[in-house]
């Protein structure tokens, strides 16, 4: 029970002080939950009694140098600026936003040394599909030149899974009625796997945004070089103890709820996107609700460490709670 | 002085090269899926501490409704969290009236302040690939778009309770432009996992063309109430 209590301080997404946990619960109550079956394997069965941590804390002169490499590659409006990285109001980021195009920017984290970049948009909003947008395996091959030359491929390259080729598209509607729907980037995600196991979490990806004839709009890299720690088969849950415990951050996390059904879970890695990877199981929930939408559906993570390190609650808790307006007139009831 | 004339003079002061100072911002709501998953508020509360907001409450489908100009259409910015389908936001199991809102013609916003909604919940923003007609209750004389900027969501399932609304508030405090900031925040938090339904979901918006760029301290005139025309930018 101790365990238990731990884990779902650190896992799920509410406030423990909360107002909201003395707030009247749904009609309906505390929903039923079902979990279709125990995990078929666990980190002793795998092999995986291991956890990692981020190696090496990013260099600001790095941080800049890549920062002008990304914009000078490129065909934004900003390439000619002096790009001049800022710290953000919580010191968190190294930071910049183009003056001529505020939808070119760059985000790099101070402790972990993740990129968020946008070449910025301009250009891109006219009519038409995008000429020379990379599709299929072209796009990967154009992603992964762009990375290699930027020296931002992964030290360990055999990590890299090809997750998703996606991208966005604008549709339009005029004033005559006549529609559009075109493609204007081509997205490439692209994963990881260490030891064989799948990494979820924000961290541990890559993905790149291509435009016009193979330009890179777009990056977010959340990858960290990693020092391994081992530890002891009682550190991790077990297969059997895992059904009884995601059930109950079920429980949590879709309190409003009438039914929850979860999937069975499955191992793998969660990257908190903050330096630490550590086993987790993963698993699909549906909601059904009877008072507002039928149905929803996402993805539950319990960690697999009896006492995990990695922030599995990746949302601070709120500090204020909203309230009821006051004075609400009659006819404001009303519908 | 927290208006939208003021947002206005700003903001054609910008067209003239001239950038506002954030201080001089609008206003903020934020509205919160009543009682429900306590995700809910974390996720409103964590775009709304980037300012100095004027409205933070649970839902009532008034405060979108009937009584919308002393509510989301009494600010700039508006910030809703909690269950969708589409076209449809849930207000939850502590409201006192409907269970939740139809977006349509029983959601006209714009023609008073507001600029900017943002629908952290799934599926509020249908793209054409859910809808053929995904600009049907938008746009039109009696629908959405009075004066609306942008509308800015999800087209699919999407999961919350991360670090998407603190990472977006953080955009949009720093002067970025407004759609393109939360699909950034969508795609720093993205991750596939056994081929599963990408996580946190697809993000989507819809605007009135020509106001692409806006920022919040930073935007075009409001469209003209009626009109017929919208883009949407989505993901896939």
């Amino acid at each position: 029970m101790k365990n238990f209590l731990l884990i779902s301080t650190l896992l799920f997404p509410f406030s423990i002080a909360s107002a909201a946990n003395d707030a009247p619960k749904g009609p309906q109550g505390s929903p039923d939950i079902t979990v279709a079956a125990q995990p078929e394997s666990d980190p002793a069965a795998s092999g995986a009694l291991v956890s990692f941590r981020q190696a090496q804390t990013p260099l600001f002169k790095d941080a800049e140098t890549i920062s002008k490499r990304l914009f000078s590659r490129s065909s934004s409006l900003e390439a000619e600026s002096e790009i001049t990285l800022k710290p953000s109001p919580d010191g968190t980021k190294w930071r910049f936003l183009g003056s001529s195009d505020p939808s070119a920017s760059i985000e790099i984290s101070i402790t972990t040394g993740d990129i968020s970049y946008n070449r910025g948009f301009k250009g891109y909003e006219v009519a038409g599909e995008t000429p020379g947008l990379p599709k299929g395996q072209e796009a990967v091959r154009t992603a992964l030149r762009h990375l290699n030359d930027l020296n931002l491929l992964p030290g360990n390259p055999a990590e890299i899974t090809i997750d998703h080729i996606g991208g966005m598209r604008m549709a339009e509607v005029s004033e005559e009625g006549l529609t559009s729907d075109v493609q204007k980037l081509t997205t490439v995600h692209f994963g990881r796997k260490i030891g064989g196991l799948p990494v979820g979490g924000p961290g541990s990806k890559i993905i790149v945004h291509l435009g016009r004839e193979g330009e890179l709009v777009g990056l977010h890299r959340r990858w960290t070089e990693l020092d391994m720690e081992s530890h002891a088969a009682k550190d991790f849950l077990a297969a059997p103890e895992v059904a009884e415990l995601i059930k109950g951050k079920a429980r949590s996390e879709w309190n409003s709820a009438d039914e929850v059904s979860v999937e069975m879970p499955v191992l793998g890695l969660f990257d908190d996107g903050q330096g630490r990877i550590e086993p987790a199981f993963f698993a699909k929930v549906s909601a059904r609700y009877s008072h507002t939408v039928d149905l929803s559906q996402g993805i539950t993570v319990l960690p697999a460490m009896r006492t995990p390190k990695a922030r599995f609650q990746q949302e601070e808790p709120a500090l204020v709670q909203p309230t009821t307006p006051e004075g609400i007139a009659e006819d404001q009831l009303d519908d | 002085m927290k208006n939208s004339t003021t947002l206005a003079i700003f903001a054609s002061l910008a067209l003239l090269g001239s950038t506002p100072s954030p201080a001089l911002a609008g206003e903020e709501g934020g509205y919160v899926y009543s009682h429900g998953e306590p995700r809910f508020v974390d996720n409103v509360y964590n775009f709304i501490k980037h300012f100095s907001y004027d409205q933070y409450y649970w839902c009532e489908d008034y405060q979108f409704t009937t009584s919308n100009t002393s509510y989301v259409d009494n600010m700039d910015f508006a910030y809703y969290s909690g269950h969708g389908n589409k076209w449809y936001m849930g207000m939850g199991p502590g409201t006192s009236g409907a269970s939740g809102v139809s977006i349509g013609s029983k959601t006209q916003w714009g023609d008073s302040d507001l600029e900017f909604i943002v629908f952290q919940s799934c599926q509020v923003v249908p793209s054409p690939i859910e809808k053929s007609d995904w600009f049907s209750t938008w746009a039109g004389p009696k629908q959405t778009f009075q004066g609306l900027h942008q509308a800015i969501g999800y087209r699919v399932n999407s999961n919350s309770g991360n670090g998407i609304s603190n990472n977006f508030g953080s955009r949009i405090a720093s002067g970025q432009c407004v759609w393109q900031a939360w699909f950034n925040a969508v795609d720093d938090e993205r991750y596939w996992f056994f081929g599963w339904s990408t996580y946190p979901g697809y993000a989507s918006v819809v605007l009135y063309p020509g106001l692409d760029f806006d920022t919040y301290y930073s935007f075009g005139v409001d469209p003209p109430a009626g009109h017929t025309s919208l883009r949407s930018y989505y993901q896939y």
